[in-house]
């Protein structure tokens, strides 16, 4: 299916020029009125035709694809070896990588000219890897400090700074205005105060220190241009950023935003002095802006306008990524989270090249970093489509697109790792649409439907994100390939609160969480999804993690006709106590800012009766509501939702006889990521959902995993059988 | 002979009887707040000890009593032989001890035995007779102190030391052992016992058995003795080489140089390629310390009072598992009631004791580590209670086998075997149910026994490893190896280093050697024996192969002739007969600095002399 086809479809469809004029009433009030409902109807059809074409042509062509296989779960989950931090040279010459296998990395080079590619060493310590800008080495993020290596070939691979984090030593990350800097900051004392301090460092190749900066606490956003010494940083007071130059010695501001409108600082043009931002400055959605320093100097320069540069053409998403050219410093490409991917040159050049990149590749998630300096631009097609990703080199002197890490790749897996292996052939179709709420707004998902199966009939699923100040990317596949393998379909919304689509579009939940406004657009979207002749009604399940898993419990309690089973994975149980819980983690300075931004979007934990409020549309207070099966599934280790409210709401639910399920992982997190762990997980989730809405199931499960499930499932209401593959030994929890 | 036991019984009965009852007291009360059997209880270790302490003194006391001018006459003037006097005397005490000593933890045993669950092999029997033996062994040397005629009868008290370090032997050994020195004791105590205490024994085999034990103490009171006429005086002046550690040694290097600096100091003079890489990357790495010593794993049946540990514990189902010897299991109890819960073998778990098969048994005591995983000297097992499963972390094939227990670091998880080193990922060792797969194989660059202990640098791709040893290169021959291992790659040897300088003199260090060069190996094997490290320089083999110094040689033998001289013209003046004379001539030309200190002890050398014919002075 082609992409652009389909979303180009979107809104402009002939069916919504047909639109019939009344006439009767010629008074300016009644044309007023009429122009008003008239308008009001051509975006209601608008939108459900658009709808109606890409959703009826996701569903005729998901029929029409052949079945796919049960595919293995750890296939998906896990790749053996897996490739990681592919990074070009800045001169485009060499291409370094990182292999994961478990825990131990490999740094590979890959020389473009000779196209040989030699594995430099292999360790357990590296995080991720930066080209230095002259591009003679490749700095190392360790666990313990920051390492380099040279392009040379022999060359060992040397720490240059041991950074410990029990010492509030950080990596900050490499200094692209420098030849072969980086930044860290480091946590010092006082002698004679005894009072702590954060100290800005750059740091050579060589380990020598540069003192750049002095604070009392730690800046997450700073510019120094041109290896030169700091000149914009931001600063937070309360819930409001303030971006202030330091040319003249003092602190001047030059901007301020409020939190939820994002000011990044990205690049510092010296010749035309101008500062490029990242916000939505006065519009709705996040932009590039520009800052003329220059003009207009004696007026206050905080209050002042900034130009935007570019901005998404279709008004629907916020900005992303920002590719700045290394010699002239001017901004050369943009890109959007949009319904996929979408880049924008800001180039003539720049937009050839692009053209040609779209025209071959025709892929939604294309991720690319051009460059003049470059001899070839690195291009990641991340077609969700594909079964893997493919790495490209594009030579911009000849329009010419190469795969130099095809056969890399592909000796990476073994003759049985091949057989097991997903191919394009195992996927599902995903599309993203846009239905309309109840109350007007117009909400974007997306959908995933399960190959050559009649759509009608089919179980489904809704996988909710966490968050809620997050969202679903076109790209991000693995849960909804792996559910759609199972027969599921699976509706993912991007409800109203979902971040990337805008400020109203992020603020419109209005705090209206638990049984509000924000379930109310997840149910509408699961109603229109069955109104368009997708799924059965009666085989619905909802899913989801953090958020999600809040939205799970609350589906299941407020709308438990709608929902045959719920799998909640570290869900909150009400909005107050997670409140209160993630006020508590939070660092001492940083407490009240938090329980202000908890004021600000969700509940105010100082204020009862907002407490109220919130609690009696929180799931934690209607337990007795629940009368569907419900496995939540938590870690002991969890920063973000107490492992105790968890249990206690399970065990309460136990107390009342419901049916519930509670994994409660020892050594896990927020997010499972313990193979083990995830195994079991999706195993799990596979089993509830199979058990209560009758999809496929990939039955054997490692002995390791089956022996997890057994030691960790603390409730289970009706008696859980588990499979163990090898020995076709059943265990009953 | 009947009415003196009897009376001399009597006499102490009531000590005996309140020792008896103190202690049955002091059980009842540790049984309550504590375990009884748990080796680690020092309070009931303390007991023992003052157990001991009490007998050495009621032999020292009992003996004094008599020897009191008037009552030794009196005891004496009975119409009996002298031997057969001591014999009641010492029977009596024998039987006072009886009740004191082994009554109570006899009642202990029993009662935990019948009444409770606890695991109680018979080696919890067998520290009946032991702790007895001991106990009449420290009273009859209490006493020979007293009767001895001489002095340094004191030093027999080297002949505790073997009970008191040495008692993870076969229980036969320990017995027979204790058994020999019970009666040697006895004898020497009987020949003592005469009319005129002050007399030495005048036989040779007597003069003999008592200088033995008594020259092996004088080596250890010479070798100690440095402390006063070397270690302090050079303190004082500020000049002890612990203080200022002269460069170019190896305690120098191991003590003044900081541990980021050691590596580029073995390498700043060398022509080593990458020095100063290795050097500035020690300095930047995350250290650590491999620790190489050998530990001994407890012996089948050993006594209890030796077990390093005792127990595993399950918090979550309450349980506590102990091993028994008896059975070669651990046995699993509810914490509280002690009701047994199963079995744990090398197996898995085991619901009842007659479903247990020899395959099931361990084959060495294992050591209990972490309330997870138990270790044997080949094989590491982990335990998951909660799933009732064993499985098998770690295991050495052929003739390898571990020499400590597994060490733990931020990153890794160290084992150290007879021929390697194993590195494994902390976070794949902890991984339950599977057998950890190490990240580092390193090979022992030199026999394990030369290698005090590594330190490791850890590097992006690997570690620098240094591995160092005071007799690295051989005998008193310290120095230290730097090794590059890379990960997925080989062991580089970079550099070796013999330090050839000493901190301390020659006579110093080898002062025992001197002192007596046939003692020497005695004298390292019995000193050194309660090591754990026990096997290491001091076999019997290894010291009679090691090269001394040859000042330390002609020191020795200078000391050798002057000494057999001494003693030769010694015992020519106080009159010894010819064959006493050649004895002691001999004795001394054979051991040295000791002969001649034992020999002024068991002759009176200065009485002999004043009664010497004018002529002859």
């Amino acid at each position: 299916m082609q992409y652009s086809k389909l979303q180009s479809s979107l809104f402009f469809t002939n069916k919504a020029n047909k639109i019939k004029v009344f006439t009767t009433y010629m008074n300016v009030r009644g044309i007023a009125l009429m122009l008003f409902l008239l308008l009001l109807l051509f975006q209601i059809i608008t939108i459900s035709n658009a709808k109606a074409d890409i959703v009826q042509d996701a569903i005729n062509e998901s029929e029409k694809l052949s079945p796919a296989r049960l595919f293995d779960r750890n296939s998906l989950l896990f790749n053996k070896k897996n490739l990681s931090s592919v990074k070009l040279s800045p001169n485009g010459q060499y291409l370094f990588f990182l292999v994961k296998e478990g825990t131990k990395q490999q740094l590979w080079s890959h020389d473009i000219k000779s196209n040989t590619t030699s594995k430099l060493f292999s360790s357990r310590m590296i995080k991720n890897i930066y080209w230095t800008q002259d591009s003679q080495s490749i700095f190392l993020h360790l666990d313990t400090g920051v390492a380099i290596v040279d392009v040379s070939p022999g060359a060992k691979p040397s720490i240059i700074l041991k950074l410990e984090r029990q010492k509030q030593q950080f990596f900050y990350g490499p200094d692209d205005s420098s030849p072969h800097h980086f930044f860290v900051w480091q946590k010092e004392i006082n002698a004679d105060t005894n009072g702590k301090y954060y100290v800005l460092y750059r740091v050579n190749r060589h380990g020598m220190k540069q003192k750049l900066y002095t604070a009392d606490k730690i800046m997450k956003d700073f510019l120094a241009p041109g290896g030169g010494p700091i000149r914009f940083f931001t600063e937070n007071y309360g819930l409001t950023n303030i971006i202030y130059d330091l040319a003249s010695g003092e602190k001047r501001e030059v901007y301020r935003c409020y939190y939820t409108d994002y000011c990044g600082l990205l690049s510092y043009q010296q010749q035309s002095n101008v500062l490029y931002l990242k916000g939505r400055g006065k519009g709705d959605l996040i932009k590039l802006l520009a800052l003329d320093l220059s003009a207009n100097e004696a007026v206050q320069i905080g209050n002042k306008q900034a130009k935007i540069v570019h901005q998404d053409p279709e008004q629907r998403f916020d900005l992303d990524q920002i590719t700045f050219d290394p010699i002239s410093g001017e901004p050369i490409m943009v890109s959007y989270y949009t319904d996929f991917y979408q880049n924008y040159g800001l180039t003539k050049i720049v937009n050839k090249h692009l053209n040609k990149i779209k025209q071959t590749l025709n892929s939604p998630v294309i991720k690319l970093i051009p460059s003049t300096k470059s001899k070839h631009w690195i291009v990641v097609d991340d077609n969700p489509l594909h079964a893997q990703k493919h790495f490209y080199l594009y030579d911009p002197s000849n329009s010419q697109l190469t795969r130099p890490l095809k056969e890399f790749i592909a000796g990476l897996s073994t003759q049985n790792d091949r057989n097991t292996q997903l191919t394009n052939q195992d996927l599902a179709l995903r599309i993203a649409f846009q239905y309309q709420a109840s109350d007007g707004m117009v909400l974007q998902g997306y959908l995933t439907l399960p190959r050559g199966l009649e759509v009608s009939k089919i179980p489904l699923v809704v996988n909710v994100h966490g968050g809620p100040f997050n969202r679903l990317t076109g790209d991000n596949t693995k849960m909804a390939q792996f559910l759609a393998n199972r027969g599921y379909g699976v509706f993912e919304p991007n409800f109203r609160a979902s971040e990337g689509f805008g400020r109203q579009y992020m603020l419109a939940a209005n705090r209206d969480f638990g049984n509000g406004r924000v379930q109310l657009d997840i149910n509408e979207g699961v109603e229109y999804i069955l109104s368009r002749g997708i799924g059965d009604k009666n085989r619905l399940a909802i899913i989801g993690a953090s958020f999600g898993g809040f939205s799970t419990l609350t589906g299941l309690t407020f709308t438990p006709k709608l929902y045959q089973v719920g799998f909640a994975m570290a869900p909150g149980t009400a909005l107050s106590k997670t409140a209160e819980f993630f006020i508590k983690q939070t660092k001492e300075d940083e407490k009240m800012n938090m329980a202000k931004v908890f004021a600000d979007r969700m509940v105010d934990i100082n204020d009862p009766v907002d407490i109220k409020r919130s609690d009696e549309k929180s799931p934690y207070f209607h337990l007795e509501k629940i009368n569907k099966p419900l496995y939540i599934l938590a870690g002991e280790r969890d920063t973000k939702v107490s492992i105790l409210n968890v249990r206690n709401y399970a065990l309460q639910l136990e107390a009342l006889g419901k049916d519930v399920t509670l994994l409660s992982a020892p050594k896990e997190g927020h997010r499972f990521r313990h193979p083990t762990a995830v195994e079991a997980k999706f195993y799990l989730l596979e089993k509830a959902l199979h058990k209560h809405i009758g999809g496929k199931m990939q039955k054997d499960l490692s002995p390791k995993a089956v022996r997890f499930l057994k030691k960790n499932i603390l409730i289970s209401s009706k008696k859980l059988t588990v499979t163990n593959g090898e020995t076709d030994h059943v265990s009953v929890i | 002979m009947l009415a003196l036991f009897k009376a001399e019984f009597i006499r102490y009965q009531k000590w005996a009887v309140l020792l008896l009852l103190l202690q049955l007291m002091l059980w009842l009360y540790l049984s309550k707040i504590s375990d009884l059997l748990d080796p680690n209880n020092t309070r009931v270790t303390i007991v023992q000890l003052l157990l001991l302490i009490s007998c050495l003194a009621f032999g020292l006391v009992q003996m004094y009593l008599h020897k009191r001018k008037s009552h030794w006459a009196q005891l004496l003037q009975r119409p009996r032989p002298s031997g057969k006097i001591y014999l009641a005397l010492a029977a009596a005490a024998i039987a006072n001890i009886l009740i004191a000593v082994p009554l109570a933890w006899l009642l202990v045993v029993v009662g935990l035995d019948s009444f409770t669950n606890a695991v109680v092999d018979q080696r919890h029997y067998a520290f009946i007779p032991f702790s007895t033996g001991l106990a009449i062994l420290a009273y009859l040397l209490g006493s020979f102190i007293m009767l001895s005629a001489s002095r340094g009868a004191f030093m027999l008290v080297i002949l505790l030391v073997p009970f008191i370090v040495l008692t993870n032997q076969d229980l036969w050994l320990i017995f027979s052992v204790m058994l020999a020195v019970i009666s040697y004791l006895g004898y020497l105590n009987f020949i003592s016992f005469k009319p005129a205490l002050t007399e030495h024994p005048k036989s040779r085999l007597s003069t003999f058995l008592i200088a033995v034990p008594m020259q092996m103490m004088i080596v250890y009171l010479i070798v100690f003795s440095a402390v006063i006429f070397y270690h302090i005086p050079q303190a004082i002046i500020g000049d002890h080489p612990a203080m200022e550690q002269l460069e170019g040694t190896y305690e120098y290097w191991r003590k003044s140089v900081p541990q980021e600096e050691r590596i580029g100091y073995l390498l700043k003079d060398t022509e080593s390629e990458n020095k100063a890489w290795y050097g500035n990357q020690a300095q930047l790495a995350q250290f650590n310390v491999i620790d190489t010593g050998i530990i001994d794993f407890a012996k089948e049946g050993q006594l209890h009072s030796n077990d390093k540990q005792y127990s595993l514990s399950h918090n979550s189902s309450r349980s506590l598992w102990v091993f028994s010897h008896d059975e070669m299991l651990l046995q699993g109890s509810e914490q509280g009631s002690g009701k047994i819960i199963g079995w744990l073998g090398r197996q898995g778990f085991i619901n009842t004791i007659d479903k247990v098969t020899d395959a099931d048994r361990f084959t060495n005591v294992p050591y209990l580590l972490q309330d997870k995983f138990i270790v044997t000297e080949n094989t590491i097992f982990q335990i998951d209670f909660d799933d009732k499963t064993l499985s098998i972390k770690s295991q050495m094939q052929g003739g390898e086998r571990f020499v400590g227990l597994p060490q733990f670091n931020k990153n890794h998880v160290i084992l150290v075997s007879t021929e390697q080193t194993y590195l494994f990922d902390r976070e794949d060792f902890f991984e339950e149910f599977e057998l950890a797969v190490p990240t580092y194989k390193l090979p022992h660059p030199v026999s394990l026994e030369q290698i005090s202990l590594i330190e490791s640098y850890r590097l992006v791709d690997g570690f620098i490893l240094s591995y160092m040893g005071y007799n690295y290169h051989g005998f008193d021959r310290p120095g230290a190896e730097i090794f590059y291992a890379q990960l997925d790659g080989q062991m580089e040897k970079i550099h070796q280093t013999e330090f050839k300088q000493h901190s301390f003199p020659d006579v110093i260090r080898h002062l025992s050697y001197i002192v007596s060069p046939l003692y020497y190996p005695l004298y390292r094997s019995f000193f050194h024996m309660g090591e754990s490290t026990a096997n290491r320089q001091s076999s019997i083999a290894e010291i009679y192969s090691r090269k001394m110094p040859m000042t330390v040689k002609v020191c020795a033998i200078i000391l050798q002739l002057l000494t057999t001289i001494t003693v030769f013209i010694m015992a020519s003046r106080i009159h010894l007969t010819t064959k006493n004379k050649l004895v002691w001539t001999i004795l001394t030309a054979f051991v040295g600095l000791p002969a001649l200190l034992s020999f002024l002890l068991l002759n009176n050398v200065r009485r002999s002399q004043q009664s010497f014919p004018k002529d002859l002075i």
